[in-house]
């Protein structure tokens, strides 16, 4: 029984003989536990350890993932920007009337003639 | 300790309080959990008398202390595990008491509880204190006459005397007052004595 009891007087002295015992025995009381008691409890006790780490190392991924997402989103955009000005550019290319290049090389022909 | 029969007892609750500050700096999470895993089971198992169920406790508060206490002190550890476990002991009395009202059964016995059962028990204090420590001394009789404490008293009883806390700590795990952790301890010493009188 703790010191801090007797200082405090929660027990009298017969009391405490009482409770040294009764501590003891229970102390007996655990070491008796069955085999297959304690093969369970360490069995919990490796679960709550592993699903604690699994747990772990998934949060981890998704602050690594988010991290990555965060950091390659400008790049992304910035890329898309560029992709869609020279689209555009190509498009602006596209967009130069047939005709006038019919008429641009049928003038050019008749030139070469002469 | 010397008794005044002039034997010698080996004081098991301090001295564990002891190893455990002494050591517990160089434990690890699963050394500290194997070490307290049986008197938790233990501890459970006296509160629910289900051996399921105390299991069902015991893994609910390794595995709160693992997510969320990985990273205190070590020191710390044995304190908060007292705390999960016995705030997870009080839920499952809580549970037990609202399932025994929705199918209209007697509830647990409890310390808040009106009936004070000092006033009912007879005090038996000049009874034989050798049977009385004989009986003591046996783990079934022990067992059935703590499994039959109102859980605060249990409590008290197993915080303070079997564990070894203070009465400050004592008082943090059960969620009460300093005061009325002495009152439990007291009760429970003289329910104890009258119970194994009685056997």
């Amino acid at each position: 029984m703790s010191d801090d009891i007797e200082r405090q007087h929660e027990i009298s002295a017969r009391d405490r003989e009482l409770a040294q015992r009764l501590t003891h025995t229970l102390d007996r009381s655990v070491d008796t536990l069955d085999a297959d008691t304690r093969a369970r409890l360490a069995a919990l006790r490796h679960a709550a350890l592993s699903r604690s780490r699994t747990q772990r190392a998934i949060a981890v991924f998704a602050i690594a993932a988010s991290l990555v997402a965060v950091i390659s989103l400008p790049w992304f955009a910035h890329r898309h920007a560029m992709t869609t000005v020279a689209a555009s550019e190509d498009m602006a290319y596209l967009n130069v009337d047939p005709q006038m290049l019919e008429d641009m090389d049928m003038l050019q022909a008749i030139g070469e003639r002469e | 300790m010397a008794t005044a029969d002039g034997r010698f007892y080996t004081p098991c609750i301090s001295a564990h309080a002891i190893r455990m500050t002494a050591t517990i700096t160089s434990l690890t999470l699963d050394a500290f959990l194997a070490a307290a895993e049986g008197r938790a089971y233990r501890m459970a198992l006296v509160a629910t008398r289900r051996s399921a169920d105390a299991l069902d406790i015991v893994q609910d508060a390794m595995l709160q202390l693992v997510q969320h206490y990985r990273a205190r002190p070590h020191s710390e550890w044995p304190l908060l595990f007292q705390r999960i476990l016995q705030r997870r002991i009080t839920d499952w009395h809580r549970q037990q008491t609202q399932q025994r009202r929705w199918f209209w059964q007697a509830p647990i016995a409890d310390d808040e509880m009106d009936d004070d059962p000092i006033a009912q028990i007879e005090d038996s204090r000049d009874g034989n204190p050798v049977a009385l420590l004989e009986r003591a001394g046996d783990i079934e009789t022990v067992l059935e006459v703590l499994a039959q404490l109102p859980l605060r008293q249990q409590q008290a009883f197993m915080l303070r005397v079997w564990e070894g806390l203070d009465v400050a700590d004592t008082a943090s795990a059960m969620q009460c007052g300093e005061g009325s952790v002495k009152t439990h301890l007291f009760r429970a010493l003289h329910t104890l004595r009258a119970a194994l009188l009685a056997e």
